[in-house]
């Protein structure tokens, strides 16, 4: 049971950029990963899953970044410069995606019919 | 007897007091520090008590709302440790006391709305769906307002979404269906275990609820 509010706790942290979850769990569904294999894309147990989600990001500074993901690699038994692999992958997707509602959403508009100035 | 440290009411004298008092300034200060994995101890070490602490002062409360009260009240400690001080309450009862209080606000705005919508009869509700939809407008009056909304407005929103989001935005807005089963035939996911597809559900309407309410702004300007 606590396992489930954790994982749902994930899911709610997933809205906040702090935390990890806004990078993984997006990411996992853009490459059609359950919770088992994105675990397994990790390398770490599955039911440590959602306590890696709960972490914080990374700080983005290289020497930061490093930092915090050995620290977060250390914690969980994950191999560092994979973790540190699987998140750029995932920042670089979420990017794109961002880039393409912006672009969708710019698209909307200018369908929009003009308004009379009556 | 000391209060208790934990979010549960668990209650610890002396060295164990102390114990957990340590154990909670630590934690307290890899949050402060930037700790990455702090939050999530702070998660694990105390979502459930407060959870169950939350549902057991508050037990008429919908249990989905009080674990989403609590969640967010950690989420947001765990984000900003600092609102929290060390020297007035333990980070137990901090979190009990911040999560009672947005657990009261939410039944507040409960009420509020649900006073609203009793005042109102038919004839208000349309004067209310002339591009006159108020700063914290809720998602449900924007697609609600969507009957007497300019067409070319109307067609701004709509094109927003594709067919299936539309059904969907309509299913929770228009007519307000609570079931999860519903969503999930419609988006094709009843194959899915239970948990999964109720999470993939709400996952769905936390987005679309997201673009409404980035669509609103441009309703309003617009109206």
């Amino acid at each position: 049971m606590a396992d489930d509010l954790l994982r749902r706790a994930a899911e709610r942290a997933a809205e906040r950029p702090f935390f990890l979850a806004a990078t993984l769990l997006p990411y996992a569904r853009a490459e059609g990963l359950d919770d088992a294999a994105l675990a397994a894309r990790l390398g770490c147990a599955p039911e440590a899953l959602s306590r890696l989600l709960l972490c914080r990001q990374p700080r983005p500074e290289p020497g930061a970044f490093r930092d915090d993901v050995e620290r977060i690699a250390a914690a969980f038994g994950l191999a560092a410069p994979h973790l540190a692999n699987v998140l750029r992958q995932a920042r670089a997707l979420a990017t794109i995606a961002e880039a393409e509602e912006s672009a969708w959403l710019a698209a909307a508009r200018d369908r929009e019919p003009p308004v009379s100035d009556e | 007897m000391e209060e208790d440290t934990l979010g549960g009411g668990a209650v610890a004298s002396g060295a164990a007091a102390e114990r957990l008092r340590e154990a909670e300034r630590t934690l307290h200060a890899r949050l402060l520090a930037g700790d990455p994995t702090a939050p999530s101890d702070l998660a694990a070490e105390y979502l459930a008590p407060l959870v169950v602490r939350l549902a057991r002062s508050n037990r008429h409360a919908d249990p989905h709302l009080v674990e989403t009260v609590a969640t967010d009240v950690v989420l947001a400690t765990a984000e900003h440790p600092e609102r929290y001080q060390p020297d007035r309450s333990s980070l137990g009862k901090y979190l009990h006391m911040a999560a009672r209080g947005d657990l009261r606000n939410a039944f507040k705005s409960a009420s509020r709305r649900a006073a609203r919508e009793r005042s109102m009869d038919p004839v208000e509700l349309v004067a209310l769906e002339g591009n006159s939809l108020q700063d914290d407008a809720d998602p449900a009056e924007i697609v609600a307002a969507r009957g007497s909304l300019d067409p070319a407005l109307l067609a701004a929103v709509r094109a927003a979404f594709d067919a299936q989001e539309w059904q969907v935005v309509q299913l929770m807005v228009v007519d307000d269906v609570r079931d999860t089963n519903v969503y999930a035939r419609l988006l094709g996911i009843e194959h899915l275990p239970p948990e999964q597809r109720k999470r993939e559900v709400k996952r769905v309407k936390d987005r679309l609820n997201k673009r409404l309410r980035r669509l609103a702004p441009r309703i309003r300007s617009d109206g």
